[in-house]
């Protein structure tokens, strides 16, 4: 999928995606219905839309307002449910919407504008996280570093064993 | 006696008469009491002196008889004695030889499990050791996350986190975009 514009970091998993679609599709309901009162000559006010999804559409170019815009969009959206690569990344601990916004915008700058990212919690990883793509899991957890430096660690005791010998 | 002539009598008649008359007159019952005395007494002297030679002999032979035995004897005992002493040695001999080949039976017995239970020991000291090394970082990670897990700041691992990915940004890229 060749990507049109950049997701909003606010948006950041499948879920995300599939809230905005569902908020998206209430909008649509509710302007049609606005639409329909207003050709029958009743005052309604136009529905608002979330600063998320105005963000979304903003990012797609597409007008809201317009039916044409929100078909779109609800387009772009299904296409992003259906065709945007995501990755499942696990942290120790629920992490902040802050320290999300730079995972977000670190891979969607270096790996894929269109990166989803479904945030898990581990505790026994401890510190660091783990990613994992459709084929591969990345662990960078302190578990993991620990596990490769284990010689380190097995060195330093037999170097602590050693040293009242001496 | 010379009145009345008598027949003449021979010499020899008259001096067998003589004779008579005469050993009647000497060997009368005194003589031959007397005599019979001294035969009584030189028996009884033969018959002690007899006596005597056959109590010496007899002590004698008794003696010779009883030295002869306590030879014999003394020989038979000491050669059973001997006997018995060979007997007692040889079992004393093959006691000893079973005992030590018990005692080496039990030695090499003893040695082999020594090695095989040091051995084994070894073999599950390694084995705890490796084991230990091998759960070590897992032993460490539990104890952090013990101890400090929940003062652990997602913040301060947004570094090492961006660091660590950055690392491996190409094969992250690369699996998305087969992924994809």
């Amino acid at each position: 999928m060749e990507p049109k514009a950049i997701l909003p970091v606010s948006v950041v998993s499948p879920g995300d995606v599939a809230r905005l679609k569902r908020a998206l599709e209430r909008h649509i309901e509710l302007a049609t219905a606005a639409r329909l009162k207003t050709k029958a000559g009743v005052a309604t006010e136009t529905p608002k839309v979330g600063k998320v999804l105005a963000e979304l559409a903003n990012g797609y170019g597409c007008d809201l307002a317009k039916q044409e815009g929100q078909e779109a969009l609800l387009k772009h959206l299904d296409t992003l449910l259906t065709k945007a690569p995501a990755v499942a990344m696990s942290f120790a601990a629920d992490p902040s919407s802050l320290f999300m916004n730079k995972i977000v915008t670190w891979l969607r700058t270096n790996i894929h504008p269109m990166l989803l990212i479904k945030v898990g919690l581990q505790p026994s990883i401890a510190a660091g996280c783990t990613l994992r793509t459709t084929s591969k899991l990345y662990d960078f957890s302190l578990k993991n570093s620990l596990r490769d430096n284990k010689h380190l660690l097995i060195e330093g005791l037999h170097a602590k064993q050693e040293a009242p010998k001496a | 006696m010379f009145g009345k002539k008598k027949p003449v009598k021979s010499a020899d008649q008259q001096l067998d008469e003589a004779a008579k008359m005469n050993a009647e007159h000497i060997f009368d019952d005194q003589f031959r009491e007397e005599l019979r005395n001294r035969g009584r007494l030189h028996f009884e002297k033969i018959i002690g002196e007899n006596a005597m030679f056959l109590q010496q002999d007899l002590r004698l032979t008794t003696s010779q008889l009883n030295e002869y035995m306590k030879t014999e004897i003394t020989k038979k005992l000491q050669e059973e004695f001997a006997k018995y002493e060979q007997s007692i040695m040889d079992a004393k001999n093959l006691a000893i030889d079973s005992i030590e080949k018990t005692n080496q039976v039990i030695e090499e017995q003893r040695q082999a499990l020594s090695a095989e239970l040091s051995a084994q020991l070894q073999a599950e000291k390694q084995q705890m050791i490796m084991r230990f090394e091998d759960d070590m970082a897992e032993i460490v990670n539990h104890y952090i996350l013990a101890a400090i897990g929940n003062q652990i700041d997602l913040s301060d691992q947004l570094e090492y986190i961006i660091g660590e990915l950055s690392a491996n940004k190409e094969a992250i890229a690369e699996d998305v975009r087969r992924g994809a």
